[in-house]
């Protein structure tokens, strides 16, 4: 398959091992996916739409050689540093305006301008909000966006048995977030 | 863990773990068999792995399709050269510009304006471009206003005033002037907002004068899509948008929040 990236015409391979380059066509499938996981991180699906957009504009930008058939793990990475820079952003404007506050806090706005985010939508997302980062990440990695926990590890930089250990206490607290009065 | 368990302490670490990976499929062979039998002995693990099931249901069921401006917008930018793609053009001399997809853009961008400046209609054509930054935060000092500006000249918060909610930005430079474009959306339509540095920029020749909530305005159309400049405090604004009307451009334009949008 060619491609035309910047300018440059682009060989892509796909043969699982060898370098490639990222698919923009390939990576343009991974938009619902990647808003829904953002959701997660975010809690606000507000901000979930700047992320997504922010993370696409550097990828489509700068793409990367990857070597595995992982377009979704590269572009969930993608969107994880877009949320940490947000993050630091945000920490860096609170301390100048009101002297602190912790960014790690998540302001969960699931109303938007779509109305059609169920109760039942708005609950989980409030519930993954509540989650410490960590367990947060694992979860949005693995259970929304559908990454295998060896995909989720290189993607969060963690081992293997830390994604699973993380992504179990995750989906306990939001089962016990769940659990109705 | 035994079968009278149900009041006992967590699981430990490796059993959390196989948990996890046996609520979603993942957990094969001899230690899912292992693992099985000791749930079918255990309430605690029993309600453990059901907690399990119970979450990873609620998170794959998830419903929360792209809205259809992002994907819009991305697509955009994936047909598209990125400003950042672009910069890194014009930092190079320009010799790959040639070959870029919007040719006729870039070669806007790349080269001097006849007149031996931007013009209005250049700076109009950034509006219909894809946003390469985040949203800026709202003021808190003034929710009328973004954090972004030009020179010392702030956006404006449009949203609530006119619904027209801020999705994103980007940064050019056109003709060795730096401009921001802020881009707003609203029922589907878009609009561009361009604040340029440096003087003032003439009107287009054949732009319709007009004088708004005391702030004189310039109206002119190019290629049906409607344009209105203004000056804020000696700085050149260009508010522009496909399929939004010149009336609609003008009541955002002449806009100052009650003292509160500087001009």
């Amino acid at each position: 398959m060619e491609g035309r990236w910047g300018g440059a015409v682009l060989i892509f391979l796909s043969v699982e091992g060898e370098e490639r380059q990222l698919d923009p066509e390939a990576a343009s499938d991974h938009i619902d996916t990647l808003f829904r996981t953002a959701c997660a991180m975010s809690g606000s699906p507000d901000l979930a739409e700047d992320l997504v957009q922010e993370t696409y504009v550097k990828v489509l930008a700068r793409p990367r050689l990857l070597r595995r058939d992982d377009d979704l793990g590269y572009m969930i990475k993608a969107l994880r540093n877009t949320w940490y820079s947000h993050l630091r952003d945000e920490r860096k404007r609170r301390e100048a305006t009101t002297g602190g506050g912790d960014a790690n806090e998540l302001n969960v706005s699931t109303t938007r301008a779509d109305p059609e985010a169920s109760y039942e939508t708005t609950e989980v997302l409030e519930a993954v909000a509540e989650l410490p980062p960590q367990y947060r990440e694992a979860v949005a990695a693995v259970d929304v966006a559908g990454l295998s926990y060896a995909e989720a590890a290189r993607a969060l930089g963690v081992r293997q048995g830390t994604v699973m250990s993380r992504l179990y206490r995750g989906r306990e607290q939001v089962a016990q977030a769940l659990i109705p009065d | 863990m035994t079968g009278d368990d149900s009041h006992s302490t967590p699981p430990d670490e490796r059993t959390e773990r196989e948990l996890a990976a046996l609520a979603d499929g993942s957990l094969q062979g001899a230690r899912r068999e292992a693992l099985e039998a000791r749930v079918a002995a255990s309430p605690a693990l029993r309600a453990a792995l059901e907690r399990q099931r119970s979450a990873l249901a609620a998170l794959r069921g998830l419903d929360l399709p792209a809205p259809h401006g992002l994907r819009q917008r991305i697509e955009a930018e994936r047909r598209g050269p990125s400003g950042a793609v672009r910069r890194q053009r014009l930092a190079i001399g320009g010799a790959l510009a040639g070959v870029a997809a919007t040719i006729a853009l870039t070669a806007v961008l790349v080269l001097p304006s006849s007149a031996g400046g931007p013009t209005v209609v250049e700076a109009a054509q950034l509006s219909v471009l894809p946003a390469t930054e985040l949203s800026a935060p709202v003021d808190p000092a003034n929710p009328k206003l973004l954090e972004a500006e030009v020179e010392g000249v702030p956006f404006p918060n449009l949203g609530s005033e006119f619904a027209w909610k801020q999705v994103g930005r980007r940064t050019d430079e056109l003709d060795g002037r730096r401009t921001q474009t802020v881009f707003y959306e609203r029922d589907g339509q878009r609009i561009g907002y361009v604040i340029l540095s440096g003087d003032p920029i003439d009107p287009p020749a054949n732009a319709t004068r007009t004088t708004q909530n005391g702030v004189d305005l310039n109206s002119t159309t190019d290629g049906g899509q409607a344009i209105v400049t203004w000056l804020r405090d000696g700085r050149t604004c260009v508010l522009s948008g496909r399929h939004v009307s010149a009336k609609d451009l003008r009541e955002v334009a002449s806009w100052k929040g009650d003292g509160a949008v500087p001009f």
